[in-house]
């Protein structure tokens, strides 16, 4: 069992994850330096969007179990392999392009291979020792990297120039608010919520847990993204693979204080490791419900080699992050619809429903 | 001990010995370069590219017990290559120690090197992750390896704090504040054109260098206290200036202002860009009243001509940035400034404190005239947009289309200067009439 409060910081970490990633980038490649208000919309749909799943979900129980309440065990299996392709990608690209820009910016003379073979090991290892673990850690470091980033934020206040945003409309309204309407995949983490729901004490408090979730999340993609168009012109900001990373590199304080981003490799190779360790959990989480195993610990050693190994496949960094892109644009509707649909199909059928554990 | 924790045991002990050493890096294994300089090769597309890198053990004080000065903390060689990888590369085979890039403060290009274009160069510092945003970029008049052979701190032994200390000054305006990381957003942007810091070197005579030559190796006592090595002929090739603002100061450059000091190098004025290339030069007060427009005026003394005909030095403090203000009906851009002033100096028979509203008034009109011929002198010919107009039009528009389209018209309006000047304090005596 975990907590609300641990429930929704697993959520938060594992969508703010791709903000520290190359996100914030593919916003501004949309929408320009209007990517901030692309990110306020964004956030009202993928709000609405789960507060509709919250309406609709009448069971305590995951994606996979209402499939098989809905149409036996051929759609749970069908449900249950889509939900772990769609984890897998997930987990897949981070798992390739986290590797890959440690090596660029700190660890230039390690191999590639071998950096992702450490993070293969740690997220195997956290995802070992279970969800209350990993949720209880996480709960605990989440304000940790709040306070990082806090800070960090305050110290990009003189390196922020309001010229930065303007033309407010950026690229353009269609851009923001048709082309933009696909920045919603940032969201799509919250497939977790329902993949953890048994894990949680009821389903009024898992509704609680996704809102919150988003709120919380989407206030930090706002930060991040207003912080990165204040911070860069554009069209300079459709260059930088890190953005947050960037950001922490202009930092610099007389002589005495530069180099803030040594802080923050640390609170990202943190909160990553802890991303990846819940999706190798979540994964073997999903393998177990829908062909219903016994045991879930002897999956980890195996999800965790195929993720490594499809993690493998783009050639490049650059196909690493252009497959995230494409990969983003197919799952986001799968991901929010899903619930949707399965949650209103199964509405007034009998099973587990809103009673505590 | 189960198998299970005895592994993660492991683990952590092979963490904690792997986090103990540098991976790979040893610090007493790397030369950290402190400064670059870019002069035009004989061969095209490539350049002499001066290293100029720390001797740490020069810096910490092994030698003496003031630690070590001059030429002896700071080593140069120079090599041929197209970019700063393939020198670096080239000069890890002469020096024994691995060249690191993550300490460089300073990237100095010769003017042919400049008025030829830095896009190049900039490029690589913008890709790579070793070198910091923070860079502080310059132009030297003349040869970049001279500038930087001459470079020879006296009062501070760490030469990355020397030329943070002289690029990074907050109390003076004579030269213009602008990193890479400032010069490439600019650049790749188009949103202002860009300016850099003027370097150069004084010019002894002939007999006064064979006298430096021979002390090279002596330990200086102190800036600005050898007799010997004094005259500087570029000293009276320098203008007067005879207007009412920085009234009788001369409009230096870098190399023209010391007639004696050790250290040969010096920074005044600044070169301004069009997108990449240098499109011209100023001297130090033309630097000052950009630092004015642009906002990055500080603090720093100035000297005006009072009613006397003579000459009154207030400290001024810029108490607020300046206003932009785009009137894109009368095609006309009002820029007004803000500053407030201390009296620091007068003429004795000078009764600043009975006229005060006078002598602001005769302030305002100074620098607002200093401000507009600059920019009708110098500014509007080149073509240059050093202010940064551009990025302030964005404001009128509401998308990037309509921007691209209409972005340069703002280069043909009127410019006006308001300045909001006030004088504050009168420093420690006030002057009554009838005294």
């Amino acid at each position: 069992m975990i907590s609300k409060k641990e429930f929704t910081s697993i959520l938060i970490t594992v969508i703010v994850v791709k903000m520290l990633l190359s996100y914030p980038r593919e916003l501004v490649l949309i929408s320009g330096q209007a990517a901030w208000i692309q990110i306020i919309y964004a956030s009202l749909i993928a709000a609405a969007l789960t507060l509709a799943a919250s309406k609709v979900y009448s069971h305590k129980c995951s994606v996979i179990e209402l499939a098989r309440m809905l149409g036996g065990k051929g759609l749970e299996t069908a449900v249950g392999i889509l939900v772990f392709l769609i984890l897998l990608a997930n987990f897949s690209t981070v798992a390739r392009v986290f590797p890959e820009t440690v090596k660029i910016v700190l660890l230039q003379d390690f191999s590639a291979d071998v950096i992702m073979m450490i993070f293969a090991v740690t997220a195997a290892v956290g995802a070992y020792m279970g969800i209350r673990s990993i949720s209880k850690v996480n709960y605990m470091f989440l304000p940790i990297a709040g306070i990082v980033f806090t800070v960090f934020l305050l110290l990009l206040i003189p390196y922020y120039k309001i010229d930065n945003i303007f033309p407010i409309l950026g690229e353009g309204a269609d851009k923001i608010f048709i082309s933009g309407f696909n920045s919603v995949s940032l969201f799509s983490d919250i497939i977790l919520l329902n993949i953890f729901i048994p894990h949680g004490k009821n389903l009024s408090e898992a509704k609680t847990v996704g809102i919150r979730a988003i709120i919380i999340s989407a206030f930090t993609a706002f930060l991040i993204t207003a912080a990165y168009c204040l911070a860069y012109v554009y069209p300079v900001s459709r260059d930088y693979i890190l953005p947050v990373y960037q950001m922490s590199r202009m930092i610099h304080i007389s002589s005495f204080f530069s180099r803030f981003e040594s802080f923050f490799q640390f609170v990202w190779s943190i909160l990553i490791f802890l991303y990846a360790s819940i999706y190798i959990y979540a994964m073997c989480d999903v393998l177990q419900r829908t062909f219903n195993l016994k045991y879930m610990k002897p999956l980890i050693l195996p999800v965790t080699i195929l993720g490594i190994t499809t993690a493998g496949i783009p050639s490049a960094v650059t196909d690493a992050i252009g497959l995230e892109k494409y990969i983003n644009l197919i799952e986001y509707p799968i991901v929010f619809l899903l619930p949707i649909v399965l949650g209103l199909l199964t509405r007034n059928k009998g099973g587990i429903k809103n009673e505590t554990d | 001990m189960k198998p299970i924790k005895a592994a993660f045991f492991a683990a952590g002990l092979i963490a904690a010995a792997l986090s103990s050493g540098c991976m790979g890096k040893e610090p007493n294994d790397l030369a950290y370069v402190v400064a670059l300089g870019f002069d035009k090769s004989d061969k095209p597309d490539n350049y002499n590219m001066t290293i100029q890198f720390a001797r740490p053990t020069n810096i910490s004080g092994s030698g003496s017990e003031s630690g070590g000065s001059g030429q002896g903390i700071v080593e140069n060689i120079t090599v041929e290559a197209p970019n700063i990888y393939a020198g670096i590369n080239l000069a890890d085979h002469i020096v024994s120690k691995k060249l690191s890039l993550s300490h460089s403060k300073l990237i100095v290009f010769s003017e042919e090197v400049a008025k030829d274009g830095v896009g190049g160069i900039m490029e690589t510092l913008a890709r790579n992750e070793e070198t910091r945003p923070d860079i502080y970029l310059a132009v030297a008049l003349g040869s970049a390896q001279e500038y930087l052979f001459k470079v020879k701190p006296v009062v501070e032994v760490n030469p990355a704090r020397y030329y943070q200390l002289i690029y990074e000054q907050h109390y003076t305006s004579g030269i213009p504040k602008n990193t890479a990381g400032d010069f490439f957003y600019n650049q790749k942007s188009g949103a202002r054109d860009n300016v850099l810091p003027l370097a150069g070197t004084v010019e002894l005579n002939e007999e006064e260098s064979g006298s430096n030559g021979e002390e090279e190796g002596k330990e200086s006592s102190g800036e600005g206290n050898n007799p010997e090595k004094t005259h500087n002929q570029l000293q009276q090739s320098s203008s007067q200036n005879n207007e009412k603002f920085e009234y009788r100061l001369r409009d230096y450059i870098a190399g023209q202002v010391a007639v004696n000091q050790n250290n040969e190098s010096e920074t005044m004025g600044m070169a301004y860009f069009l997108g990449d290339k240098e499109a011209g030069i100023t001297g130090s007060l033309e630097t000052e009243l950009y630092n004015m427009l642009i906002g990055y005026f500080e603090e720093s003394y100035l000297t005006l001509m009072c009613d006397k005909k003579d000459a009154v030095t207030v400290l001024v403090l810029a108490n607020k940035n300046p206003e932009y203000d785009i009137d894109r009906k009368n095609k006309r851009v009002t820029i007004t400034m803000y500053f407030e002033s201390d009296l620091y100096s007068l003429p004795t028979d000078y009764l600043a404190e009975s006229g005060i509203e006078g002598f602001e008034r005769a302030a305002r009109e100074e620098i607002t005239a200093a401000s507009e011929k600059f920019i009708n002198d110098v500014i509007r010919p080149s073509g240059s947009d050093i202010l940064g107009l551009r990025s302030k039009f964005k404001r009128c528009f509401i998308n990037n289309a309509e921007y691209e389209k209409h972005k340069d018209e703002i280069m043909r309006y009127d410019i006006n200067v308001k300045v909001k000047f006030r004088v504050r304090r009168t420093g420690l005596t006030i002057k009554e009439a009838g005294e």
